[in-house]
């Protein structure tokens, strides 16, 4: 068995100016983690304990019925690390709790690597909406970045047209399309905790509805972006994870809303591969129209305000993907600079292969792949200017490439 | 990195300096960028904490890089003539939780129209000596304002 500490050391050699709490993330999100029971209990407490009902609910199987699970990770340098808590992981890290310390201690099979925290729990939940619904319902919280899921099913799976990937919305729970007042509402409660949030995420599983397609789902964004903005006076730090839309579309949901920041996301690359791994999206969009329209959207929300991210993994995915590391590598980077040049960023995020997807659980490709191409993208980005201010480590935390960015501007 | 996570107990003679209003504050990076540091402070004698208004300044940069590769920075407390210096190890940064709230309400009580990007927990090393405080700078500003969505929010008084 791999010790983890080790390789985690060789690579913080090998990449001395990569941040270590990046690549302790990578490693993280690679092995996975669980939590003792004592962690997990400390977890239930006041400060820590997150909600029972996740918007964007996936099914997991190992997770303990009468616990609830934690928010994200948050390393020392207030790096996010999302772990797919219930997993069952081959040789994962191990988070405890040290009653004496008062900490929380990340460890791999030697011993301690460091100390970690974890998202605080937000005030808001545990509240309840005006029309009886827990506001832990409505929305999801990191560190810094409020989250709301405007339809909690994607219709894609309808006729088995969903991302290969995509694990979403298999958990039990699901509100189908949520209410606008009680968003506003959840917003405005959210707002009362001093400095928890500096940015607003929206986002949905895809609905192709109405004449022209995707009609209603676009109205839906401009109602629930309406309803955030009635909290506030003009714009709003946000951005809306959404199907590319055609320009006419996004500049009503850009002029008619407080949106700043739009992110339609390609998934794949290679346009092969985004036409097999993605078949919802390629039937309703397509692969040339999905770019075209997302190097549209810079003309709307400006240079480095549209972003795309690619499932770094899924490339590789057996049985349709790439057969070495290097060619999905030299595939990823050249989508990275496409978009770069055009004033896209072009993000990464790391795949964790899930049972309840099509791609089902399969190995994923090595550590040192998702190192070089957060390392790789970052490079690629800076090299044209580009800043990932809606997608960095504070409001969002899926990129380490954006993580890398905190030395940069 | 798991060596340095416990720490070391703040010295008593930093207590009284660090909370007095008339004592001046400033911390020292390894390249010698020195930035007034008002907002240092300890509420328990063990963990070093300042506000970082702005990350995307030079001082935000400064303090990442710190923490990121473990390099010690100089804290130096002047009050009168007397100069006291530590040096510290940037520990954690806070972007959430009871310590980035404490940091931030202070800041705010002094002026509510005052925001904080992160707090920054620092633990004390060694005493150092320091003989002078010279080219001490204010952080640059942030390209995009830093706000949190509190204080855009719209009040019916405007
Ligand atoms: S669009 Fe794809 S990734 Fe998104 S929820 Fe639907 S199937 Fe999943």
């Amino acid at each position: 068995m791999k010790k983890k500490r080790e390789e985690w050391e060789k690579l913080c050699r090998t990449y001395p100016d990569l941040s270590p709490f990046v690549l302790l993330k990578i490693s993280m999100v690679w092995y996975g983690a669980v939590l003792t029971e004592t962690a997990l209990d400390r977890l239930q407490e006041p400060d820590y304990c997150f909600g029972k009902l996740e918007p964007f609910a996936i099914q997991f199987d190992g997770r303990p019925a009468n616990k609830v699970m934690p928010g994200g990770i948050l390393l020392r340098d207030a790096t996010y690390v999302y772990i797919n808590y219930g997993e069952t992981y081959e040789n994962p890290y191990q988070i405890d709790w040290d009653d004496e310390q008062g900490e929380f201690l990340l460890r791999d099979e030697d011993g301690i690597i460091d100390t970690v925290d974890f998202v605080p729990r937000p005030d808001f939940f545990g509240k309840i909406t005006s029309k009886g619904t827990p506001m832990e319902a409505v929305a999801d919280a990191r560190a810094q970045k409020l989250i709301f899921t405007a339809f909690q099913k994607c219709r894609l799976w309808e006729g088995k047209d969903q991302c290969h990937f995509c694990a979403f919305f298999t958990g039990r729970y699901s509100l189908g399309e949520v209410d606008c007042e009680e968003i506003y509402e959840t917003v405005r409660e959210a707002l009362k905790e001093p400095g928890r949030f500096s940015e607003i995420y929206l986002s949905g599983g895809t609905d192709f509805s109405g004449e022209p397609p995707f009609s209603v789902e676009i109205e839906r964004y401009i109602r629930v972006l309406q309803a955030v903005g009635r909290n506030f006076q003009g714009r709003f730090s946000s951005q809306l994870m959404a199907p590319a839309y055609p320009h006419q579309a996004l500049k009503r949901i850009y002029e008619e809303t407080g949106l700043t920041s739009y992110c339609p996301n390609i998934e794949v690359w290679d346009k092969h591969l985004f036409q097999t791994l993605c078949p919802g999206k390629e039937k309703w969009i397509g692969y040339e129209e999905w770019i075209r329209r997302t190097l549209d959207a810079v003309e709307i929300f400006g240079k480095g305000k549209v972003c795309t991210q690619v499932v770094a993994g899924a490339e590789l995915a057996r049985p349709y993907g790439f057969k070495t590391e290097d060619e999905a590598i030299k595939s990823n980077f050249e989508g990275c600079e496409f978009f770069a040049k055009n004033g896209v960023i072009c993000l990464s995020t790391i795949w964790r292969p899930h049972r309840a997807s099509r791609l089902g659980f399969q190995p994923m490709p090595s550590l040192s792949y998702y190192v070089r191409l957060a390392k790789g993208f970052h490079e690629i980005r800076k090299s044209y200017g580009l800043i990932s201010t809606n997608d960095d480590y504070k409001h969002c935390g899926n990129h380490p490439d954006s993580d890398l960015e905190r030395l940069d501007v | 990195m798991g060596e340095m996570w416990k720490g070391l107990e703040l010295p008593d003679r930093w207590l009284s300096p660090l909370s007095d209003t008339n004592t001046k504050k400033y911390i020292r990076f390894p390249d010698s960028q020195t930035f007034f540091c008002p907002s240092l402070d300890s509420f328990d004698g063990r963990v070093l904490a300042l506000a970082l208004e702005e990350e995307h300044t030079d001082f935000g940069r400064a303090l990442v890089a710190a923490l990121w590769f473990d390099r010690p920075v100089q804290m130096i407390l002047k009050t009168g003539k007397e100069i006291m210096g530590m040096e510290a190890c940037v520990y954690r940064c806070h972007i959430a939780g009871p310590l980035f709230t404490k940091k931030l309400l202070e800041i705010r009580s002094e002026n509510p129209d005052h925001d904080m990007a992160s707090a920054w927990e620092l633990r004390f090393l060694k005493n150092i000596e320091v003989k002078d405080i010279s080219e001490v700078k204010r952080p640059d500003r942030a390209l995009e304002p830093e706000w949190h969505l509190d204080c855009m929010k719209y009040t019916k008084n405007g």
